[in-house]
């Protein structure tokens, strides 16, 4: 594990705790009104100061990870099981099948994703089960090529030919044997994908197609924060942080992963 | 008499090169009108350089790939390769012995699939079974905790050929198996396979491109150039008296 | 006069958390015009060893010991020392040719690129003509076809071929050859023995060779070092396994099968290379030799010489009593 892996994995550890424990962890209801405290700057009482209906920003926040971390993780892993799925089929069985499905991945690349998230949101309505459902159905198509990538090179390998010349089924060649091995790129991609995944929503959040007011999200704090910037920056610094600081380690995760899980250093090593 | 276990019968096979973006596909042929047989307990040799299509007509005969014609018969029928039964007949060993083995499984369990799946073998049963095996092909039972990459290319081949051997094949074809390994290893897995086939009675089809090798281990060679069979017969024959060109050529490189 | 000279080489490779030992204490002179063969199995250290004679090693080697090329300190030479070092004082070729030419530029870029790099700018014409020279000298008959051709348009000999022109461009005094006929086909191998016996007299090279086959090395060398676990454990004149004085060498001649070897029969040299890291006070191929004893398990044999310019790490040169 090199420096900056190390960083990033602390990182997101720390962000996997908020949103854990992110009843324990916030100082106050996140959603206690006090207007007479309203746009306070940070102090004390209030370490990164109030919003505009004097609630704590630090417990919503802490609120918000929870969301992030929640459809980041979720998304991901719907679009892993897809993508994992249609990969190891394509490649496994070539011909026909593969034809199939990688020309239904070339079709939903010619689509702009934001621009078919957008549209359904405003078709299904925005929630965050809706958020989580869409982002992992539209963001599913690389990891296929991915895996499907691998699959072609794996199948080939002397020990998946060993095992189909032992008459193990295909079942049991596809999963016990080439997708434990096609793996680490996909966890590397996954890991990326949280990233992309937390950035889509908050961007989502902000556009107010996310997470709906009162329920917050990085994104929403932020939308209600521009409206503040020349006097309140505290409401737009604080969650631009976090989202800045959630997508940087996550990035930095994958791209340790990406050498530590590289079975070429491993052989030389 | 008739104790021939395998016989390819005018085995065809045509690969489409590609030229650069698709451009002048031309046709390259693997392999024209090979016939071969293996009697029981036969070490049969398929000798050639690279491209001479032995390599391709192994894998036709073991299932690996399909001939555009021609037929491949095991004990004087068209195996069912979908039958675990008729597939457990015909073994390969590969020639790379670091993905010969998939690298996330432990020796122990690489041994054990195979009994499980073709003869539900549990437990005490399974692991006596997995130790005879790698006393049988020189390993202690100290290889059944380790992983692949922590054992040496020598070794990693032996677990290759217990693992082909478990299922009792009755035809084990070895894909230049000692290429990848140290000359001193070589030695080692030669002796190996001589010793399984004289003490199992085991056909053997040995691919190689040394003719050193093969007339100390073969019984019956095959000299294939360009996907023709050039030279077939008894190896102290052939290399007594050769009659092609090319197996003139190759002995003459070797000599001396 | 020696134009190789190397003492006390010491290189490890640095991996997760540790180092891995490859060459471990070699001290070597080759004559000028001499043809050594530097043989071994895999993790012996002698491609390790031929590396370091053109510091064309990886950034995770760690080295110690010198090495002078021809009067000039290898390790201590700056970068454009260096370039003069690979090319004129020394070329050499490897063992994929293919891998060693760049596919993206044809014969004649790179055989040309080869000669300005040395010589400077040169005019067109000459260096056609110096081209297409050091192409048919490398036994190519067509030398204006190859000279025209992209690699992938040649076979593996021929690209061979070509290297050793391009080795040879610059009129060095030394050819190293790392297991030059390895990745070719049988009947390729001899005509690459042949040209390499070729081009070392015509040009009075230095010849130096890296290889696993024994017989490659006698059909081309004169003088045969063998190392085991990073050290030279023989050197001399060794031309088979009678004339052998370490056991090792001996079982390398016997274990390799001959065309007059029995039938069904297989010499073994048991158990596994020793790796380059071994310290122990005790022989190094002792655990897998026939006539070890306890000297050989408690004590670490010297390179002694026993004949003259024969030199041999072992107790029992010869395998006698």
């Amino acid at each position: 594990m090199n420096k900056m892996m190390k960083a990033g994995l602390a990182v997101v550890i720390l962000i996997v705790i908020a949103a854990v424990f992110a009843p324990v962890i916030a100082p106050q209801d996140y959603r206690k009104q006090d207007v007479s405290n309203r746009l306070m700057p940070p102090s004390k009482a209030h370490v990164m100061g109030t919003d505009e209906l004097g609630r704590d920003v630090f417990s919503r926040l802490v609120r918000g990870t929870r969301v992030s971390i929640t459809v980041g993780v979720l998304a991901v892993l719907i679009s892993a099981v897809i993508g994992v799925l249609l990969g190891i089929i394509a490649g496994y069985f070539g011909g026909v099948i593969d034809n199939i499905i990688m020309r239904g991945v070339d079709i939903f690349l010619t689509v702009p994703t934001l621009f078919l998230i957008l549209m359904l949101i405003v078709f299904l309505g925005p929630s965050v089960f809706n958020i989580v459902i869409i982002i992992g159905l539209t963001s599913w198509t690389d990891i296929a090529r991915i895996v499907r990538a691998e699959v072609l090179y794996i199948k080939k390998l002397p020990y998946a030919e060993a095992a189909a010349v032992l008459g193990f089924k295909k079942r049991r060649i596809m999963f016990g044997h080439i997708l434990p091995n096609a793996f680490a790129p996909v966890l590397v991609y996954i890991t990326f994908g949280v990233s992309g995944a937390i950035l889509a929503e908050s961007g989502l959040s902000f556009l107010g197609l996310g997470v709906q007011p009162p329920e917050p999200s990085w994104g929403n704090i932020l939308t209600s924060g521009k409206d503040y910037i020349d006097t309140a920056w505290w409401l737009v610094l604080y969650p631009g942080l976090s989202i800045f600081a959630a997508v940087f380690s996550f990035n930095l995760l994958g791209e340790g992963l990406r050498d530590y899980l590289n079975p070429k250093l491993d052989r030389e090593g | 008499m008739n104790n021939i276990i395998l016989r390819a019968e005018k085995i065809n096979k045509h690969f489409m090169a590609e030229g650069i973006f698709g451009a002048a596909r031309y046709k390259v042929n693997a392999l024209v009108d090979a016939s071969v047989e293996v009697k029981k307990g036969e070490i049969l040799a398929l000798v050639g350089e690279s491209g001479s299509g032995k390599t391709t007509l192994a894998r036709i005969i073991s299932g690996l790939e399909k001939q555009d014609s021609g037929a491949v018969l095991l004990d004087r029928k068209i195996p069912d390769y979908k039958n675990p039964d008729e597939r457990r007949k015909v073994q390969y060993v590969f020639q790379d012995t670091y993905y010969s083995l998939n690298p996330r499984m432990k020796i122990k369990a690489v041994l054990a699939e195979p009994l499980k799946v073709h003869f539900g073998l549990k437990k005490e049963k399974l692991n006596e079974k997995i130790n005879k095996m790698l006393q049988s092909v020189g390993l202690g039972a100290d290889a059944m905790e380790k992983y692949p990459h922590e054992l040496s290319g020598g070794q990693r081949q032996r677990v290759g050929i217990a693992r082909a051997l478990s299922v009792n094949p009755e035809l084990l074809i070895a894909d230049e198996p000692v290429s990848s390994l140290d000359v001193s290893v070589q030695a080692q897995i030669l002796k190996l396979l001589s010793d399984l086939n004289e003490t199992t009675k085991i056909s053997i089809i040995f691919i190689t491109h040394d003719l050193r090798v093969v007339k100390s281990l073969a019984d019956t060679v095959a000299v294939m150039n360009r996907g023709e069979i050039v030279e077939y017969g008894v190896v102290e024959e052939v290399y007594a008296n050769p009659r092609s060109e090319y197996t003139k050529t190759l002995l003459g490189a070797v000599k001396g | 006069m020696d134009i190789i000279n190397v003492s006390n080489l010491y290189v490890k490779y640095a991996a997760r958390k540790k180092y891995n030992m490859a060459v471990n204490g070699v001290s070597l002179d080759i004559k000028e015009g001499e043809s050594a063969a530097i043989a071994g199995e895999s993790g012996c250290g002698k491609s390790t060893l031929a590396s370091a004679l053109l510091k064309l090693l990886p950034e995770n080697a760690q080295v110690s010991g010198n090495v002078m090329l021809d009067g000039i300190d290898v390790f201590a030479a700056g970068e454009e020392q260096l370039r003069k070092i690979r090319g004129n004082t020394a070329g050499m070729i490897f063992q994929d040719p293919g891998a060693s030419l760049n596919p993206l530029f044809s014969v004649k870029q790179q055989i040309e690129e080869a000669i300005t790099a040395h010589f400077g700018k040169t005019e067109k014409e000459e260096l056609k003509r110096k081209s297409l020279e050091l192409l048919s000298d490398a036994g190519i008959t067509d030398a204006q076809r190859v000279y025209n051709s992209y690699p992938h348009q040649l076979s593996g000999g021929l690209q061979q071929r070509v290297m050793a022109a391009i080795a040879l461009s610059c009129g060095p005094k030394i050819l190293i050859a790392d297991e030059p006929t390895t990745a070719l086909d049988v009947t390729v191998q001899a005509q690459i023995v042949e040209l390499l016996k070729k081009l070392k007299e015509e040009h009075k090279l230095t010849l130096l060779l890296i290889t696993h086959d024994l017989h490659l090395a006698n059909a081309l060398a004169s003088r045969i070092i063998v190392m085991y676990a990073g050290k030279i454990a023989e050197d001399g004149a060794v031309k088979s396994a009678k004339t052998a004085l370490h056991p090792y060498t001996a079982a390398l001649f016997k274990i390799i099968p001959s065309l007059d070897s029995p039938k069904r029969h297989f010499e073994v040299i048991p158990g596994e290379v020793a790796s380059a890291e071994h310290n122990g006070n005790f022989c190094a191929f002792s655990p897998r030799c026939p006539y070890a004893d306890d000297r050989c398990r408690s004590e670490k044999p010297e390179l002694k010489e026993v004949k003259p310019g024969h030199f041999v790490r072992c107790f029992y040169p010869g395998g006698k009593k």
